[in-house]
């Protein structure tokens, strides 16, 4: 890879991915131009170009001219990815609302006020969460950008092999954030509306996980779970492609995944229901709700191997695309 | 950073940040008047230094970019001697803006004249 192309791949790091490739063309069509013109006989290219890419300065000093970086708390690499995720997110919050819409209470102008109310409170919440997260993960990445004290072109590392995949699918990273938060709101703010509907004979019963006899799922390692997914996540729309690195964050956060789940089961009361605990407190095992616990504790068991299943393939696939890409380029 | 050849002692003197505000509205004068004819951001470069007008790649070709995207120029894309080189060319809401510019350069030229004699 030659030094240009380095310089280039650099320059475009700072920039949003839809404008990296017009100003990559342009600053190497510029950059062949400058070359040419100042190479004179007997003169080495090489040293022509180490001294034009000097002159230019540090390519994030040329990046910010092309987008005003300091001036923004979020700064222009990230803004496509902070609006692509704005716009979804009236969709998302509203289609979270409803879960919450007061059915029961019927449609009172009173109520449907109130619920509105709520939404609008919500979008204002995500909103701001998601300014938050942005404005993290963009000073986290400015402080990693270390300004060159005296700028040698022949020092700037090479641009990593692009992974099989690279490109990632926009709308699928959008959807898995929203999803993900959807998630997140629900176990930890209405945990009574993340149930199952189960028989018990003629009577169906709503079982709810997170009640003391059903399952218990290890709340704080789902939030760390679903928090570094959409870090990862915001992180990949940001950055406009796959790397080596976050390749491994997502294989790593499958890991904490099948932990989450593993955890899950594990620790579940459902499968814990026997007469001694039942009567310890104070619960007949004739009891209705105890058949309809039991069931939806063999339905769960039974779910549960193919999902382990389908989570160790997922992480499978992520190592096998880490070893078909090169990782970094010669 | 755009620069003049000629500096004298007197304008050495002046902080680099005063004498940049007042250049950089004229670097937009200065290139849309340029690219009246069609040109690639090098020689466009060339061309401005050639009227003494100085001015590094990192400042033009992100200014023509705006410029393009106010629809001031518009651009495309030719390949010469192997490599591919971007043209720019005033667009005539360009040229109208250059006319209209051209006069309050007039105006305020005549008038700091008078304010500096």
């Amino acid at each position: 890879m030659s030094l240009i192309d380095r310089y280039v791949y650099h320059v475009g790091k700072h920039l949003p991915a839809e404008r990296r490739e017009d100003v990559a063309r342009e600053l190497m069509s510029l950059i062949g131009d400058r070359v040419e013109d100042e190479l004179r006989p007997g003169e080495s290219r090489d040293a022509v170009i180490l001294r034009v890419l000097r002159e230019m300065g540090p390519p994030s000093v040329v990046a910010e001219r092309y987008g005003y970086e300091r001036r923004l708390l979020i700064g222009t690499s990230s803004l496509p990815a902070f609006f692509k995720l704005v716009k979804v997110l009236p969709v998302a919050v509203l289609a979270l609302s409803l879960l919450t819409f007061p059915w029961q209470d019927g449609l009172s102008p009173t109520g449907l006020a109130a619920w509105l109310l709520r939404c609008l409170a919500s979008m204002l919440l995500n909103l701001g969460v998601l300014v938050v997260v942005f404005v993290v993960l963009e000073q986290f990445s400015r402080r990693h950008t270390k300004p060159d004290a005296v700028f040698d072109p022949s020092k700037l590392s090479p641009a990593p092999a692009p992974l099989a995949g690279a490109k990632p699918r926009t709308a699928l990273l959008v959807a898995k954030i929203y999803v993900a938060a959807m998630v997140l709101v629900l176990f930890n703010f209405y945990p009574n509306l993340v149930g199952v509907w189960t028989n018990a004979g003629l009577v169906r019963f709503w079982v709810i996980p997170l009640s003391a006899f059903g399952v218990h799922v290890p709340l704080w390692l789902l939030n760390v779970w679903l928090a570094g997914d959409i870090v990862l996540e915001t992180e990949v729309l940001r950055q406009g492609i796959w790397t080596r690195q976050t390749r491994w964050a997502q294989v790593g956060l499958a890991a904490v995944g099948l932990a989450v789940f593993i955890a899950t089961l594990w620790s579940s009361h459902l499968g814990q229901l026997d007469p001694a605990f039942l009567t310890s407190v104070g619960i007949a095992v004739s009891d209705p709700n105890v058949k309809a616990l039991a069931q939806a504790s063999r339905a769960l068991t039974l779910a549960a191997a193919p999902l382990v299943l389908l989570i160790l393939a997922h992480i499978a696939r992520g190592v096998w695309r880490l070893s078909r890409g090169t990782g970094t380029a010669a | 950073m755009w620069h003049t050849v000629q500096k004298t002692d007197q304008s050495a003197a002046v902080p680099e940040s005063l004498a940049l505000e007042i250049r950089r509205g004229a670097l937009v004068l200065a290139a849309l008047a340029a690219l009246r004819t069609e040109q690639y951001g090098y020689s466009l470069k060339k061309f401005l230094a050639e009227a003494e007008i100085h001015v590094d790649e990192g400042t033009l070709y992100p200014l023509l970019r705006r410029l393009e995207s106010q629809d001031l120029l518009s651009s495309r894309w030719v390949i010469e001697e192997g490599r591919p080189r971007r043209y720019y060319k005033i667009t005539n809401q360009g040229q109208a803006t250059l006319t209209a510019l051209g006069g309050e350069w007039e105006q305020l030229s005549k008038a700091l004249r008078r304010v500096l004699k």
